[in-house]
């Protein structure tokens, strides 16, 4: 089941997607995709929404970033038609643990979790098997 | 009253004369009552002569009695306006002078002077600025028609150009019938409340800097320092687990750049820090003129390289009041963004400008670049490790830096952008010569 499930990482740091890729590699899935801002993970989104592709399952969303950033990001999401696909999980993955940014986080609905890096194998398990319960 | 005599003795005296003058004229119609030529006689009957003498004897003290007493009625409110410590002016329906206490005017000869004039023909008398008289008109008018007390705080300079300021009202006094019959002014002075009050919202506003930068630090410390401390502790433990020299190799080389990431964010840290702290840096008047050749030559490689006109709009003379550091920073700083954030389609074109008022200097960077969001960027904008460009070379410093900077200065940045269409910054610097 694990094996159908594709993963959008956006993070502009390319240790974290480095170390993040090297994490997954661990697990078997569909397919891990990685975008460099929040513009670029929400132009990869819409465009694969336009060519009614599906979209991923799991979006892995840092916070700071250039251009668009983690806000902007959930901000252009909600505007755009994803909303309607509510498989689509969004989780944050900031290394910011402030109240202020967690409380912001849980104020978009699709919003599943507020992850604190790093990135550990059981939390990726666990974001892993929430998906697939999801999607039965 | 500086009068040789107190209104109170004046006025009895005045009932007395008056009293008195009614006794002679009683002391003839007694001297002529027997008198048959006289024609008074002639509606007295005998039995009522003597009621009559005695009526017309007593008038004149009951008269010089009621006199006094009103003179000492009016004596009781003329002393109580003209010692209130508050300055009060009554004015007619077309706001002219009818009274004036002595706290609004001392001098006496100029208290008489302004009865009947208006406050430009006052301020013209007295060759003084009419700006004041313009907002006292307006007010006046306002409460007249709106038949009702207002109040308003007006701030002027005193002959010996201190600065006071006054709470003012009107009133106006209605008859019955709701017709204004006079405009009352009533004027408090709160200087000293003024000057606290600014004072406060001076200490508000430095304290609400201190607490966005205390808020600014701890949103770097959550981003830009954990951050790449986790990613070096991945790495680390993932350097743990492998043997292989090529795969151990490739996780050294990743320790490098996080290093680097987080003694540089740290480096920054410490020097906004020291920023705020900097109570001794040097203030002196700086040519800019020179301050910016200054910068010109640090950025000549890059000026050059990209073909940059720069254009200077001010006076070779204009100086500005800062540390010269602080200026050679914030210029380069400023400069070097609109180099950097150029157009691809076009040459950068700079316009370095400067806007001197009273006690502020504006100094403008304008630039044809890239432009900002501002919609969207503009609360990030001065924050540190935000890139709005995805620029090798951004690390998002300056901006924050140029802002800690100006700040500590107690002056104000800000920015002007569209899109595609360049952007303007400000820096405005209270400018004591």
């Amino acid at each position: 089941m694990k094996k159908d499930l594709t993963v959008l990482l956006v993070d502009d740091d390319r240790i974290t997607v480095f170390l993040t890729q090297k994490l997954i590699s661990g697990f078997e899935i569909k397919e891990l995709v990685c975008k460099e801002n929040g513009k670029a993970g929400i132009d990869y989104l819409v465009a694969r929404k336009d060519a009614s592709l599906e979209l991923p399952d799991i979006v892995l969303l840092d916070l700071n970033m250039p251009v668009l950033d983690g806000w902007g990001f959930l901000e252009a999401f909600s505007e755009s038609c994803c909303a309607d696909n509510p498989k689509v999980a969004i989780y944050i993955c900031s290394s910011s643990d402030a109240p202020t940014d967690i409380l912001r986080a849980k104020t978009y609905p699709f919003v599943r979790q507020f992850i604190t890096k790093p990135l550990t194998p059981k939390i990726f398990s666990e974001v892993l098997t929430n998906a697939v319960n999801h999607k039965v | 009253m500086k009068g040789r005599f107190s209104n109170k003795v004046k006025y009895t005296l005045a009932g007395a004369l008056l009293g008195f003058a009614f006794l002679l004229g009683a002391l003839y119609l007694h001297a002529h009552l027997n008198d048959s030529s006289f024609t008074f006689q002639f509606f007295l009957q005998q039995q009522k002569e003597d009621e009559l003498i005695w009526v017309i004897d007593t008038a004149p003290i009951v008269l010089a009695i009621a006199i006094g007493y009103a003179g000492r009625t009016r004596d009781f409110y003329q002393k109580i306006l003209d010692n209130l410590p508050s300055d009060i002016a009554v004015f007619d329906q077309n706001h002219r002078y009818v009274y004036v206490n002595p706290s609004a005017i001392k001098d006496k000869a100029l208290r008489r002077k302004i009865i009947g004039m208006n406050d430009y023909e006052y301020c013209a008398y007295r060759n003084r600025d009419t700006s004041y008289a313009d907002e006292r008109r307006k007010e006046f008018l306002l409460a007249k028609q709106i038949a009702g007390g207002l109040k308003w705080e007006e701030t002027i300079k005193d002959a010996a150009g201190n600065r006071v300021t006054n709470l003012r009202r009107f009133f106006p006094i209605n008859d019955r019938k709701g017709k204004m019959l006079w405009m009352v002014g009533y004027a408090v002075e709160i200087t000293d409340r003024k000057v606290l009050e600014e004072k406060q919202e001076a200490l508000i506003k430095r304290l609400e800097q201190k607490n966005n930068k205390l808020n600014d630090f701890s949103s770097i410390i959550a981003h830009n320092i954990r951050g790449p401390m986790t990613n070096m502790s991945a790495i680390i433990n993932l350097l743990d687990d492998t043997d292989d020299p090529a795969q151990q190799k490739e996780l050294q080389s990743y320790l490098k750049p996080c290093i680097e990431g987080v003694s540089a964010v740290l480096n920054q840290l410490v020097d906004s820090l020291y920023v705020m702290q900097d109570t001794d840096v040097e203030y002196r008047n700086n040519l800019i003129d020179d301050c910016l050749n200054i910068v010109f030559k640090s950025l000549d490689l890059e000026i050059k390289k990209c073909g940059a006109s720069v254009q200077k709009n001010f006076s070779t003379e204009a100086t500005i009041y800062a540390p010269e550091k602080y200026i050679l920073s914030i210029l380069h700083n400023l400069v070097s963004n609109a180099l950097k954030y150029r157009a691809e389609d076009r040459k950068p074109e700079i316009i370095i400008a400067i806007t001197e008022e009273t006690n502020e200097l504006t100094l403008s960077v304008k630039d044809n670049g890239l432009g900002i969001d501002l919609r969207k960027n503009g609360d990030k904008l001065f924050k540190i490790g935000k890139v709005f460009h995805n620029h090798t070379d951004s690390k998002g410093f300056g901006l924050f830096m140029t802002k800690s900077q100006v700040e500590s200065m107690n002056g104000k940045i800000w920015v002007e952008s569209e899109p595609g269409n360049g952007a303007t910054f400000f820096i405005q610097l209270k400018n004591k010569k």
